[in-house]
């Protein structure tokens, strides 16, 4: 089709709309007589009813098409479809729990996953860069206690860990004194844990107090994942599912 | 006549074939028009029309009263939006490819009087006018059909379509000028329906 470009009409849009319902007949009379005034004022409002009228016409002048056959419909076309592969109309509900029971499946194993490789791993990554910076700030650089408070506090539980990360932010902030440094220690003292970190510059802070008094607990061993068998055989089946509903569409 | 038509569709509900088969008999050149306008091929048209009248027959009980020609006339609908889509996955026939072949195929019932000439231009309009309609957008298109070719009312159209009132007249206004514009642009308008500003006269 080489159609050159179609001029646009001038008129609004909605002058192009209330025109087309006035063909039609189908404007409120209120519209209808406001049109009215207009068009017996505005040429330009009525070459375009002319037009679109004009247009609407030439269309319902068109002759209605012959159909090329009967389209009555054959028993085998009434019968109902035919699928070579159908489950039993009972069937067809537990079809659906099946699906749901597998995504609920599928879902279960991808958190076990991921809920397997964190609470253990997680704050001593995160525990460390807060640490480290703290002691070296508040300690000499050679410090062994240093060296020796960062695995302690590396081991504690999480709330301790939250709780030391925030003291030892204070404790940057506030550049310690030897005053400073005695008054700092009173909280390290009532909140323990990494608390004692940062007070540590007076080179005779052992372990916190309670991280003295709790043993490091080992960190629990991460959950064995799912085994392989089972995420080969899924996948298998999520593939002959797949391949099975593909070909229904095909068929369709 | 309405009484008869109702009469068919209780037994066809009731599974009797024959009786559809009347009543595809009453609207299969209804049917068939609005197929071949919205997809402006023959071949096409006849799937399409063939495959509504079958999906209306299966899904006969859920008619529960109404305009049955609306109820009909939205399957045919969306018999043409599902072979519109298979065209697009599979472009293989183009709307432009129509219009030879087709217009040969058409056998209407020439007026013996008509001349020559004026047979040649209204051949020329037809086909002019369905090149047109293949230019514009499947929701535009299938309003202007419904209403300027199938003579439906705005009401009719609304429940074929599914879209309210307010739409239907936007569209139908959109799709008027928008046929106008490619008529007039391409000089596919024959001569006495190119207006211009001397012409003009309320009509």
């Amino acid at each position: 089709m080489t159609t050159p470009p179609a001029p646009q009409s001038e008129l609004p849009e909605r002058d192009v709309e209330l025109l087309s319902a006035y063909i039609d007949n189908e404007l409120a009379p209120a519209d209808r007589a406001a049109l009215e005034q207009r068009l017996a004022l505005e040429p330009r409002l009525r070459r375009e009813l002319a037009e679109l009228r004009a247009t609407r016409d030439l269309l319902r002048d068109q002759p209605w098409v012959t159909p090329p056959r009967s389209f009555t419909l054959t028993p085998d076309m009434a019968s109902p479809r035919r699928r070579w592969f159908a489950l039993p109309s009972w069937l067809q509900p537990l079809s659906g729990l099946a699906a749901l029971a597998l995504v609920m499946l599928i879902g279960w194993q991808v958190l076990r996953l991921n809920s397997g490789a964190s609470p253990a791993a997680q704050p001593q990554v995160m525990m460390a860069p807060a640490t480290m910076p703290a002691t070296g700030d508040a300690t000499a650089p050679d410090s062994p206690t240093a060296a020796a408070m960062a695995p302690a506090a590396v081991a504690g539980a999480n709330e301790r860990n939250a709780q030391a990360a925030e003291e030892t932010v204070v404790g940057l902030a506030v550049q310690p004194t030897v005053e400073q440094e005695s008054t700092a220690m009173q909280p390290s003292q009532a909140g323990g844990g990494a608390n004692g970190i940062a007070p540590g510059a007076g080179g005779d802070a052992g372990p916190p107090p309670d991280v003295q008094r709790q043993p490091v607990q080992p960190s629990p061993p991460p959950p064995s994942p799912p085994p392989l068998p089972v995420v080969i055989g899924l996948a298998i089946l999520i593939i002959i599912a797949a391949g099975v509903w593909l070909a229904r569409r095909r068929m369709e | 006549m309405a009484n008869e038509e109702q009469r068919l569709i209780s037994a066809a509900q009731a599974g009797d074939l024959d009786s559809f088969n009347q009543i595809v008999r009453l609207y299969e050149t209804r049917v068939y028009n609005l197929c071949y306008r919205m997809l402006g091929d023959t071949d096409a048209a006849a799937d399409a029309t063939q495959e509504a009248f079958i999906a209306a027959f299966r899904n006969l009980r859920s008619f529960r009263g109404g305009v049955f020609k609306a109820w009909l006339l939205r399957i045919a609908t969306n018999a043409c939006y599902d072979a519109l889509r298979a065209r697009k996955r599979r472009p293989a026939v183009s709307l432009d490819s129509t219009d030879d072949e087709d217009e040969g195929a058409r056998t209407e019932v020439h007026d013996p009087g008509e001349s020559l000439d004026d047979r040649v231009l209204r051949q020329e309009l037809s086909a002019a006018i369905q090149r047109g309609l293949a230019e514009l957008p499947e929701d535009q298109r299938i309003v202007i059909i419904l209403s300027d070719i199938q003579g439906l009312a705005y009401e009719e159209i609304a429940q074929i379509t599914g879209v309210q009132l307010g739409t239907v007249k936007s569209r139908l206004s959109r799709a008027r000028a928008k046929l106008r514009d490619i008529l007039r642009a391409g000089e596919l308008l024959p001569a006495k329906f190119r207006l211009d500003d001397e012409s003009d006269k309320l009509r």
